[in-house]
Formats: structure tokens, sequence, C-alpha cells
């Protein structure tokens, strides 16, 4: 059975594998093994809602094979994206160089360093295996934040913001390099993007933002091969930055400040909602002794929960809808989930064909 | 050679220079209202009609014997004040991280209107004639001088900082790889056009289409740095003339072609500090030295330092209109010194012989000089045979010393 359960201490070598597998760098999870053990037990201290945390708290999420024991993604969540330092991004304005006496109106494009993203809630450090990509477990895993958002709403903000990688080209070593990076942080650094990521991860992304010009950067002053990427994700990205458009979040005008990848937004009301989650009462179904895949693709596919803010847990469950107050459920189903007769389960459809955003 | 403030019957003469120098001469674009205009203001400025924001003179270069003008040259009292005046400042910004061993130093570009204020010195323009005749070049020197000379006579009417502009890189097809690399960005006009209409009255208007932020310099193309505080190749010689007078680059830059801006105090311009000033009334008390008969005061004289003590004393009574600046041709040089072909004298003789016309009552007049040691070894024959004067050598090295 798969589950999306809070990240734990243990998960640390399977966290680190999926890393060094990903295709497209992760900066919010950082290799560092000290520094990741740290993040993970963040997470921990957030799931069991520490007061000390209270408004602060960075959730992780992972995607486990309790069968082969085995971790398949990560998805974080943090309450606020600038919880301890300021959260930066560029934001694309546009002035208006204009005098209409002498018939001149000229729009120019700026970038100016921003942190007024710094109270919006995050969505970050999404990784899941390769082999999981065109699977719905891409969809549990991604929405289960928006899922755990549905039960304790007012933890988090009234906004809702996530971080797409922006655009990369093979310069013969992994993971490449942004063309955005190498005409505008390479000129402050003299570093590579990767040695810059790298200092993200160590550092932290506000240090070396603080480091970067603080005054606007005028678009049409920059090289033709940065001025292209602004905004735009990274190809191995861009199927997770529609799926997330899908589940109701927006390009909004910001950007990041090392690739210029676009940063997705959307009021946190809309994104919950958009779940259209149902509560009922669990009823075992008879057929839950039965064993073989046969009766686990009986109905339509959903992602159930146990709706516990300490020990969460999500599933994808086939069931058949029924139109009373209680719902039937298998076994094995119930628990994986922690749930037994008569206990709470929430849930919510997945879309047909929702997953085939995977394809493109 | 004489150089006079300009008059309204210039204006043909004005406009043939302004097309025949080009584009790049930013104040003096060949547009012959404008000009005019320009013509109007200086004549209101030496008849003192002017405030102190927008006083602006511009004196010509006149052949004696042909009645042509060879030049021109202008002085504005105070930049900024009637329309804001923009450059960009060089400056420096650090990006620094002990953390990450990091220490980069790097050039920006602020707007600025730090020159708000100061009295610029402007609209320099030779007859092409003159700039291709080797034997004429010190002509430019000549009308470029001729202001200080001007500026230590009225000194409290300027401000105690001066500045020029200096022309920027532009090819021979009026491209400026700065505009293309910056203000074309921000204003869609090709730089002769921009340059056009900034010499029109249009610059602070322009300027304000023009970045506010900061400009990393290396998002310019390296045309464009490259141009940074340089000079145009035509105006080199220029550049070298004011830095010998003191001026400097002082980090200011055109912000259209990135051209340099050359700054000085006033008192401490190499012709201003040499300048002496002195009505014959207060010459009287000197006159014993110089043995300068009294009836001699309409012609032209040139005179050797008094006691400078004394000179700061002086007032002057003349109106700046009379102001006159005649420079003795090289011929009458070479008979005056019999240095014939002598370049070295030749160049050291037209510092020194920049010498004020004196046209008016002997009770009113106002001498301006440039004294040099030379002087009186070259002179002293001519002075004694033409003016009766008779200069006591030692007393007067001495003074010059001081």
């Amino acid at each position: 059975m798969i589950v999306v359960r809070p990240v734990q201490a243990g998960d640390q070598p399977g966290i680190e594998k999926l890393i060094f597998e990903s295709e497209a760098p992760i900066s919010s999870l950082p290799t560092d093994r000290d520094w990741l053990g740290r993040r993970i037990e963040q997470s921990v201290q957030s799931f069991r809602h520490n007061g000390e945390l209270e408004g602060t708290e960075r959730f992780i999420f992972v995607l486990y094979d309790e069968d082969h024991h085995e971790v398949l993604g990560t998805a974080g969540l943090s309450t606020v994206a600038g919880a301890e330092v300021p959260f930066y991004n560029y934001r694309l304005d546009e002035i208006i160089h204009a005098s209409k006496a002498h018939g001149v109106y000229n729009p120019v494009q700026i970038l100016s360093l921003a942190h007024d993203l710094s109270n919006a809630t995050l969505l970050s450090s999404f990784t899941l295996a390769t082999r999981m990509r065109l699977s719905e477990y891409r969809d549990l895993l991604s929405r289960a934040r928006l899922l755990y958002m549905y039960h304790c709403r007012h933890r988090f903000q009234r906004r809702c913001i996530v971080e797409i990688q922006g655009v990369a080209v093979n310069d013969g070593r992994y993971p490449g390099t942004s063309p955005f990076w190498e005409n505008v942080g390479r000129h402050f650094f003299d570093i590579d993007f990767m040695e810059a990521d790298q200092h993200v991860a160590t550092l932290g992304k506000t240090f070396i933002a603080e480091l970067m010009p603080a005054t606007p950067l005028y678009l049409p002053l920059l090289h033709e091969e940065a001025r292209a990427v602004i905004g735009l994700p990274h190809e191995q990205a861009a199927a997770n930055m529609r799926f997330l458009q899908s589940q109701g979040f927006e390009l909004s005008q910001y950007v990041d400040i090392f690739d210029a990848g676009p940063v997705l937004e959307a009021p946190t009301e809309r994104l919950v909602k958009g779940q259209q989650v149902v509560s009922k009462q669990v009823r075992l179904s008879a057929g839950a002794s039965r064993s073989g895949s046969g009766g686990a693709a009986m109905g339509a596919a959903f992602i159930a929960m146990n709706g516990d803010l300490t020990n969460f847990r999500a599933a994808l469950v086939h069931m058949t809808e029924g139109l009373g107050d209680v719902q039937r459920i298998r076994k094995q189903d119930a628990d994986a989930l922690g749930l037994a007769e008569n206990d709470t389960i929430f849930y919510s459809r997945i879309k047909p064909g929702q997953a085939a955003y995977e394809l493109s | 050679m004489l150089i006079r403030p300009i008059q309204m019957d210039d204006l043909d003469e004005m406009v043939e220079l302004a097309t025949a120098a080009g584009i790049g001469v930013t104040s003096l674009p060949s547009d012959r209202a404008r000009l005019l205009q320009r013509i109007a203001t200086s004549v209101d400025s030496f008849a003192g009609k002017r405030s102190h924001a927008d006083a602006d003179y511009l004196f010509a270069l006149q052949d004696a014997d042909k009645q042509h003008m060879l030049g021109v040259c202008g002085v504005k009292a105070s930049v900024g004040l009637d329309e804001v005046w923009y450059n960009y400042r060089v400056s420096q910004t650090v990006t620094a991280s002990k953390e990450m061993h990091l220490h980069k130093r790097m050039q920006t570009l602020h707007l600025s209107n730090d020159m708000t204020g100061a009295t610029e010195i402007c609209s320099l323009l030779l007859h092409p004639d003159c700039r291709k005749s080797a034997r004429r070049r010190p002509y430019g020197s000549f009308l470029s001088k001729c202001r200080f000379l001007f500026l230590a006579a009225y000194a409290e009417q300027f401000d105690s900082r001066v500045f020029a502009e200096m022309r920027g890189q532009s090819d021979d097809d009026g491209h400026s790889p700065f505009w293309e690399a910056l203000g074309e960005h921000f204003f869609h006009f090709e730089f002769p056009q921009a340059d056009y209409l900034s010499g029109t009255g249009n610059k602070a208007f322009i300027a304000e289409l023009m970045p506010r932020h900061p400009i990393y310099t290396v998002f310019l193309n390296e045309a464009a740095r490259d141009c940074i505080a340089q000079v145009h190749r035509d105006t080199l010689p220029a550049l070298r003339m004011l830095e010998a007078e003191g001026f400097r680059k002082n980090n200011m830059i055109d912000i259209f072609d990135g051209g340099p801006c050359v700054e000085v105090e006033l008192a401490s311009i190499a012709a201003v500090e040499r300048t002496q000033v002195a009505t014959l009334r207060e010459l009287a008390t000197v006159r014993p030295y110089l043995e300068l008969p009294a009836t001699d005061a309409a012609e032209t004289a040139v005179m050797v330092a008094p006691d400078p003590s004394a000179i700061r004393a002086l007032d002057l009574p003349f109106a700046m209109a009379d102001f006159r600046v005649r420079l003795t041709d090289l011929a009458t040089l070479d008979a005056m010194t019999g240095a014939e072909g002598d370049k070295a004298a030749h160049d050291g003789l037209f510092d020194m012989l920049l010498s004020a016309e004196l046209q008016a009552a002997a009770a009113s007049i106002s001498l301006h000089w440039l004294d040099m040691p030379l002087l009186m070894t070259r002179l002293k024959p001519v002075l004694n045979s033409r003016h009766g004067i008779q200069l006591d050598r030692n007393t007067h090295l001495e003074q010059v010393d001081d």
C-alpha cells in the first residue's frame, strides 16, 4: 500500500536517494545531510503542533510504499514562506515612461527585488520517483498538502504560493545552467548556477538574495537569452505547473531570483474549496478480506484521508461513492489510513484524465 | 583677433558655425530659432538683464581684418535652476560576503542632479578652417581661455564650481554606442535625433524618460562600457587643454553619450590664478613700478601683476558688455618678440598676450592679464619702445612668484 504521511527521521536516506535522482535541482531540499536532518525534525515538530512553532510550521509529507519500505516522493508545506527570514523574489513590474506632449508612451518592464510574498503559505520541495510520474500518485502527493490545509485552514495564510523551477540549458554538467543566472546572478557572484544553488542550500536563499542588487533591473538592458526565460518553467517542471494550475493556481507577477522560474499563486480558500472534500462514516466493506487486485480496481479513484492532523494519512482508494452518511471501504485501505469502523473518513475525487497532464 | 560678446547680427554666421560642427555639440544645435534665442539671452545677460539662474554668456572670436566670426564659446552662470540638470554619476557598488569569500566591485550609474547650480563652460565651436590650419590652432585655446579671464573678472556672478561636459564617443554617422545600449531602450530615437532634441530644450524631458534606478554597467555591452567617461577623438585636444587648466573628470557623465564631465574650483583654474584685475585708478598706485604713461589708456596694454594683496580689494566698475580680449596675431607677435618661427615662444606668448582692450575712460578701465616670467624677458624691449614702459625686472619677478 502506498500512502502519504508526515515525514519521519528514518526517511532521510530514502529522501537523499530521491534528490540524487532528481533531474531538476530542488533548492528547497538541501543535499547537505545535517541540514536535511534539521528540516525533517522541524517537520516532525510541526506535525506535533508544538506551540513554539505556531505560525511558522514547515510540514514535509512523504509518499511512502509501506510494502517495500521505500520513499517515493516528498512534498513540503510551510505556513509562511518567510518564517525566520524574508522570502525573496523578483517582481515583474511595468513602469510607463510617457509624455503626451512629445507623443511618447513607452512601457518599460523592470524586475524588483521583493519580499512581499514572505507572509504567504508556501508549497515546496516536491519530488517524485521517476516511475511514479505518470501515475495518480502524483495527484495524491501534491494534493495531500491542499487537503491537509482543508483540515486546519486557520493555520494557513490567505494567499498560497508555489515556485516552479526555471529554464535550464545543458552545459555538459548536471543539471545544466540557467540562462537567467548566467546573465544576471553570475555578474554579482562569479560562480556557477549549481554552486549558487549549493550556497542556497547551506546559507539559505535569503542570504544570497540580500547580496543581489537592491534596485530594480531593467528588462530591456538584460541579454535576450535571459529575457526569453523569465517566467518560464523548466521542461521537467512544466507538467507539474499545469497540474497546479488545474488545482486553482495562477501565474503571479513574481519570478525566482536565480533562474526566473515562475511563482504560482492562489487564494488558499479557492484551493481548499476546489478539493470538494466529503466526509462520511467508515463502514468496512464485506469484500475487505478478498485478496488480489480485482477488488481494488472496483469503483472510481479517490484520495481518502483520516483527518488526523498529527498522524495524517492519505491514500488512493477505489470505491463506490454511496448516497448516505456512510462510506464503505476495504479493510486494507482503512488500515493504511489508520481508520476503524465508525471513524470519519474524508475523501476527494480524482478527476478522470487529470493524471494525463503528466504525459506532456 | 578679438573676443567680444556675441551680437544679434552674428546669427547668420552662428548658424553656419553650428552646421559645420555636426552632431554632438549638444548645446548648440543648428536650429536658427534656437540660436537666435540663445544670442538674445546672451545679449541680455551681458546687459545685466538676466538673473543668476538663467544668465548665459556667448563670446565670438572675430577675425579683426576679415570681419568674420571664427568661433564661439559660452558660459552658463548656473545650470539646473530653470530646467532640471541630469547626469549619470559613475559609482561603485560592492557585492561582498565573508561566508562566500566574495568581494565583487561593480560599476553602477546613478541618475543625479549633483551639478545643479554649478557654472558651465560650454558651446565652444571653432570654424573648421581654424581647426585644420596648424598655424591657427592656438585660436581654440585662446577662445576657451578668454572665458577664464571673464570668470576671474566677474567671479561673484558665477558658482565656485565650474565644469564642462565633454563630447562623448560616436562614429562618423553619429551612432553613439552608449546611447544605443542605454538611452535608446527607453526613448526610441536614434542618437542624432535625441541629441538635437536635447539641444533644443528637451534634455530634461528626455532625462525624465531615462531609467531612474541605478544601472549596473555589466548589463551594457562592451562598446557602450568603453564609452563611459571617454571623449570623442575630436574633443581630446580640448580635454587636454582643460586638464592643463586644472579641470579633472568628476565621475559624472552625460546621460546620452557617456562623455565625461570635468570640473574645477573657479579659484583654482590656472588661468584664473594667473589673472590679475585692476582699474586704472588703482593702477596709479603701481604706476611708479610700471612707469605706465597715464595717457596711454586707449591702447592695448600688457601688464605685469602689481601686489596681489592690493588686487583683491579692487572692484570692477566695468559693464560686462564692454568686456574685450584681444589676441595679438602671430605676425605682430613675431615683430614684437623677434622670435619668428619659434613655436615654443609663440605658445607661451599666447598665454601672455591675452589682454584687455582699453576702451573706456581712464577712470573706469579694467585690465585683465596673465602674467609669466617670460613676459618680462620677451616683452621688456617692446613695452619700452612702444609704450615707454620700463619694467623693473627683479621687482616683478618676485611678485610673479608670489
